[in-house]
C-alpha cells in the first residue's frame, strides 16, 4: 500500500510522495528512455509523457513493485504509442534469417572478455542504430535485461508477459541487432569478434 | 537436443536464465556443434556490445523543472465532457418538446375530424317542387 504525507493542511498528500518517488527515479528512468529512443530530446520527451500518466494513475499504484519497474512499463507503454502516434512502428525487417537467423560464423573464443576499448563512440553509435531499428517489444526486453541487468522473471512482471515470452523477446531482439551490426558494421563487428 | 530446439534457447543459456538440466543440455550440445557454438558466440559478443555502452547522457535540467511541475498541475479527472453533454440534453429536450408538439397536433386533427363528422350528416328529404328525393348535408344553419 501507499505511505500518503500528510501536508500542511494535515490532510494526506498523495502529490508529495509521488515527488519524492518521481526524483529519485527519474534519472534511471531518463536513462532507459534514452537507449530506447536513442535520442536526447526524444528521450525527454518520452520522460514527460510517462511522469505525466505516472501521476494521473498514481492512485493506481501498488509499492509491491518497485517504483522504477512501475514506471519502465509506462515507459515502455508511452513508448509504443509514440511509435504507433508516428507510424514508424516497424517489423522484424532485419531478421532477415528468421526468428532465429541462419547464419553461423566461427569464432575464436567466447567467453568474455574484459577489455571494452573497443566500443569507441562510433560504433557504440552504431548499436544504438541497431537498437533503433529493431522491434520496440524486443528492444525493450533487451534494455532491461542487458542495460538495466534485470531478471527475465523482473522483465516479465514490467512487461505484463509470461518468462517464456520475455526468454523469446530477449533472443529474437539479440538475433536482430546481430544481424544489423553484421549488416551496417560488418568489419568493426569483425574486429571486435577478433579482439574476443 | 536438436539444432532446432537448441538455437531459440541460446540467450537464456548465456543469461544464466534456464533450468540446471536445460543448461547441461545445451553445453553438452554446443560443445559438439560448431555452428551452434559460432552462434553462441555471436550471441554473446552482442550482449557485450548492449552492456557496454556508454552511460546516457545527463538529462538537462530544463527536464527536472518540467517533471517537478507534473504533481503541481491539478490531476485531470475524467468527467463527461461539457459540451457533449450540454449536446445529449439539448437533445433529449428537442425530441421531448417534438413529442409534444406531434400529440398536440394529433389532437387538434382529431377534433376537427369529428367536427367534419358531426357536419356530415346527411338530410334526406324531397324537393317540394318537383318533388324529387333531396340528399342534403346536414348544417347548424340547417338544423
Amino acid at each position: 500500500m501507499l505511505t500518503w504525507v500528510k501536508n500542511r493542511t494535515g490532510s494526506f498528500d498523495s502529490a508529495v510522495h509521488f515527488e519524492r518517488l518521481m526524483r529519485d527515479s527519474y534519472r534511471q528512468a531518463y536513462s532507459v528512455a534514452y537507449r530506447l529512443t536513442g535520442d536526447a530530446s526524444d528521450a525527454e520527451d518520452l520522460l514527460q509523457e510517462a511522469f505525466v500518466r505516472a501521476y494521473r494513475f498514481f492512485h493506481r499504484y501498488d509499492d509491491s513493485l518497485p517504483f522504477n519497474s512501475w514506471m519502465y512499463r509506462i515507459i515502455a507503454n508511452a513508448h509504443i504509442d509514440l511509435i504507433r502516434r508516428k507510424g514508424r512502428l516497424k517489423t522484424s525487417s532485419l531478421d532477415q534469417g528468421g526468428a532465429e537467423g541462419n547464419q553461423a560464423f566461427e569464432i575464436p573464443d567466447s567467453t568474455f572478455a574484459p577489455d571494452a576499448a573497443i566500443m569507441n563512440n562510433g560504433f557504440s553509435d552504431t548499436v544504438q542504430q541497431g537498437l533503433n531499428e529493431m522491434n520496440p517489444e524486443f528492444r525493450m526486453a533487451v534494455i532491461l535485461a542487458d542495460i538495466e541487468g534485470l531478471s527475465y522473471e523482473e522483465v516479465a512482471e514490467i512487461m505484463e508477459t509470461s518468462v517464456g515470452t520475455v526468454r523469446s523477446r530477449i533472443h529474437r531482439g539479440r538475433v536482430q541487432l546481430r544481424n544489423f551490426l553484421l549488416k551496417a558494421a560488418p568489419e568493426a563487428y569483425g574486429r571486435y569478434a577478433n579482439v574476443l | 537436443m536438436s539444432c532446432k530446439s537448441v538455437r531459440p534457447l541460446l540467450s537464456a543459456y548465456i543469461d544464466g536464465e534456464l533450468t540446471g538440466g536445460d543448461m547441461l543440455m545445451i553445453r553438452s550440445h554446443v560443445n559438439d556443434c560448431k555452428e551452434c557454438s559460432g552462434e553462441l558466440s555471436l550471441l554473446v559478443q552482442t550482449k557485450r556490445l548492449m552492456i557496454e555502452l556508454p552511460v546516457a547522457p545527463e538529462p538537462s535540467a530544463a527536464l527536472e523543472a518540467k517533471l517537478m511541475a507534473i504533481h503541481q498541475r491539478p490531476k485531470r479527472v475524467l468527467r463527461p465532457l461539457p459540451i457533449a453533454f450540454a449536446g445529449a440534453t439539448l437533445l433529449v429536450a428537442a425530441f421531448i418538446g417534438l413529442n409534444l408538439q406531434t400529440n398536440s397536433n394529433q389532437e387538434r386533427d382529431n377534433a376537427i375530424r369529428a367536427e367534419v363528422a358531426r357536419n356530415s350528416v346527411f338530410d334526406m328529404s324531397s324537393d317540394g317542387l318537383s318533388g324529387a328525393s333531396l340528399v342534403q348535408y346536414a348544417s347548424f344553419e340547417n338544423r
